[in-house]
């Protein structure tokens, strides 16, 4: 994508593909779970990169490939210019550090026997060899850049809401000033009140650490917002990447197309027109089996512009403009 | 004038023992007409799940119910004998919940529960319960309802329970069917395709649906009429066009302005401060007054009741481009 530009990436992956092995039942053969295909990224430092898709689609897979918890099938992932896939278990493991996750549930992504304080001194008792307070004092101080005040330090998560607590998990991943963070929904499970906050608050730490995210989410409304570049992806396979703002405008892939019709949304026209809008570009039928993914391109099955061709190849992902490419072989004629 | 479908007056629930009563509703006061799509739209806490499931008599002791009149066309709810109630519940009156997976018994098939409904409210043979419920799949749009007819829950899609529970739902031809978060656990093209099923449903049938949801998107594209609830109380009832278009209550207005669809080309949403008051924490006042932009002394101290504004009702003191209440 901008393998020119002058500042270093802060991730790149190339050909990242994932297979699980899964047992279909007693008697019968083991099977591949093609989660990951020949995926492709690029960010750069201070960015935000937004991957969406529906359940399925390779997005947490993507991330536990990027945050170094599995090893993939194939495919390099380089975090700041290290190829985490083939260096050393010494090199992987300073890695680490640099990146962090923030997950979905914030109810199941805290120990609910570790008192806050402790949850954030964790990732320093590991990593540095600060003294216990040091410690505190930083996590003090993490705590109130988030919003917090300094009598939460001594709770326990379950003293907290859902927004608060994924305050802490973002106050967390920050302990040990990551380049990069993987926040897989962050804000799917808050109430849209309580997200605003929370969305606010990622891109005020953005901007005052420089922090890279990689932004995972389903929600494209939010997408919208948080993101600087977007990959759509479909049955582990991307399936169109863009600046955010010419995704938006510009859809090319009849998939991206489908997914900003079907979103609900306030100020589009209601009722019948809107039903009827959707269902232009409406999707039959749901996600194939990833045991069976289709032949062709992935998506065939339930696009609208199939053809027959599109069942032969594998459609790579072809230029549309300068940062903008999307993996159909009918995005010219489809227009 | 017509009697409404369902009228719910003063509708409140609460738990908790006597000394630590949690209300978690309280004045809920709406009617649905007869083929109406009314959204309830809330956040967690608000009340709107548990307003149904007392329309529905499911709250169990030592959840306590009460309400001035609650009633279906006409006929007084609270009166009813359980058996008369049970009657109506689930033919006339059906609900369909957030997760269709834990919905469904996964011991038994589709064709078995569909057959189990349709044998408890009409009867009939096993050919023709079987039959029924063939086409009743075939009217949720399930594609090779033949092959479903003998599937076990788990060997469906999120999106396939959730038809199955609406064959089930709209079994006995309701008149009234309350979707509570119906979409929520699905896929957002599978939502698309599950919102114009309900919507086609509903009219082709005739039948008043009341869509309970976070997401005003989704309201937005399918209700006629909106009733906000925030902390257990309904606190702005609109047309939904007039909703969209013109909030009157701070609430309604903050919500909205908090959706990352509203602040396009801006690097900060509008976001309410704080949180929703808990069980312990209610202020005296306005059930908003700590979190409000526009509070006043009054709303401190002085709870707001439901003001008509208009051809809509708002519970505040000071609605949003209107008179001031005296």
């Amino acid at each position: 994508m901008s393998e020119t530009a002058a500042t270093p990436l802060v991730l790149e992956a190339r050909g990242l593909t994932k297979h699980y092995t899964v047992s279909t039942g007693l008697f019968k053969a083991r099977a591949s779970v093609r989660a990951l295909e020949d995926v492709a990224l690029a960010l750069a430092p201070g960015r935000t990169l937004a991957v969406v898709g529906e359940s399925g689609c390779g997005k947490s897979t993507l991330a536990r490939q990027i945050a170094m918890l599995e090893t993939p099938t194939a495919g390099s992932i380089r975090i700041d210019g290290v190829d985490v896939t083939s260096t050393d278990a010494e090199t992987r493991r300073a890695l680490r550090k640099t990146v962090q996750m923030v997950f979905q549930n914030p109810f199941a992504s805290l120990n609910p026997r570790k008192k806050i304080g402790l949850a954030l001194e964790e990732p320093l008792a590991i990593n540095t060899a600060l003294s216990r307070a040091e410690r505190e004092e930083r996590g003090l101080a993490m705590l109130a850049r988030v919003g917090l005040s300094p009598e939460h330090y001594r709770r326990y998560p379950h003293m907290f809401s859902g927004g608060q607590r994924q305050r802490v998990a973002i106050a967390r991943a920050l302990m040990l000033k990551p380049r990069l963070v993987i926040a897989d929904e962050p804000v799917s499970a808050l109430d849209v009140s309580i997200q605003a906050q929370v969305l606010n608050l990622l891109m005020d730490l953005q901007e005052s650490t420089g922090v890279a995210y990689v932004f995972i989410s389903h929600n494209l409304a939010v997408v919208e917002l948080i993101a600087d570049e977007v990959v759509v992806m479909y049955l582990g396979r991307v399936m169109e990447r863009a600046p955010k703002a010419e995704l938006f405008a510009a859809p090319r892939h009849p998939y991206t197309r489908a997914l900003l019709a079907s979103t609900p949304r306030v100020d589009a026209a209601r009722g019948e027109a809107a039903l009827a809008r959707a269902a232009k570009s409406a999707l039959s039928g749901e996600l194939p089996s990833p045991l069976a993914p289709p032949s062709g391109c992935v998506f065939r099955t339930r696009c609208p512009h199939a053809v027959e061709r599109c069942a032969e190849v594998v459609p790579a992902l072809e230029p549309a403009g300068a940062a903008h490419a999307a993996a159909c072989i009918r995005q010219h004629e489809i227009g | 004038m017509t009697v409404p479908l369902l009228e719910v007056e003063r509708l409140s629930v609460e738990f908790g023992a006597a000394d630590a009563v949690l209300p978690a509703a309280s004045d809920v006061s709406f009617a649905v007409d007869a083929g109406e799509v009314l959204g309830i739209v809330g956040e967690s806490g608000s009340g709107k799940s548990v307003t149904a499931l007392a329309v529905m008599g499911l709250i169990d002791a030592p959840g306590r119910v009460r309400a001035e009149r609650l009633a279906f066309a006409g006929r007084d709810l609270q009166a009813m004998s359980e058996r008369e109630r049970r009657a109506l519940l689930g033919a006339d009156i059906a609900m369909i919940f957030q997760d269709p997976m834990t919905s469904l018994n996964p011991s038994f098939t589709v064709a078995f529960q569909l057959m189990e409904t349709i044998a408890l409210h009409e009867g009939g043979s096993r050919k023709a319960r079987r039959a029924r419920a063939l086409q009743l799949l075939k009217d949720v749009e399930i594609p090779d309802a033949q092959l479903r007819l003998d599937a076990f829950p788990h060997q469906l899609s999120g999106g396939m329970s959730q038809r199955v529970m609406l064959a089930m739902a709209i079994a006995c031809n309701p008149r009234l069917l309350i979707a509570d978060e119906p979409t929520t656990a699905l896929d957002v093209t599978v939502q698309a395709q599950m919102l114009a099923l309900l919507l086609r449903l509903q009219r082709e049938r005739g039948m008043a649906l009341v869509l309970i949801t976070h997401d005003l998107g989704v309201v937005a594209e399918v209700a006629q009429r909106v009733l906000v609830m925030y902390a257990g109380q309904i606190v702005e009832s609109a047309a939904a066009a007039e909703l969209f278009a013109r909030p009157r209550h701070p609430y309604t207005e903050a919500l909205l302005a908090s959706l990352p669809e509203r602040n396009a080309g801006r690097r900060r949403l509008a976001s309410l401060p704080g949180v929703v008051p808990g069980a312990f924490d209610r202020p005296a006042g306005c059930l908003l007054a700590p979190r409000c932009p526009y509070v006043r002394e009054r709303c401190r101290g002085e709870r707001p009741a439901l003001f008509e504004v208009g051809a809509s009702r708002v519970r505040c003191f000071y609605p949003l481009g209107a008179e001031p209440r005296a």
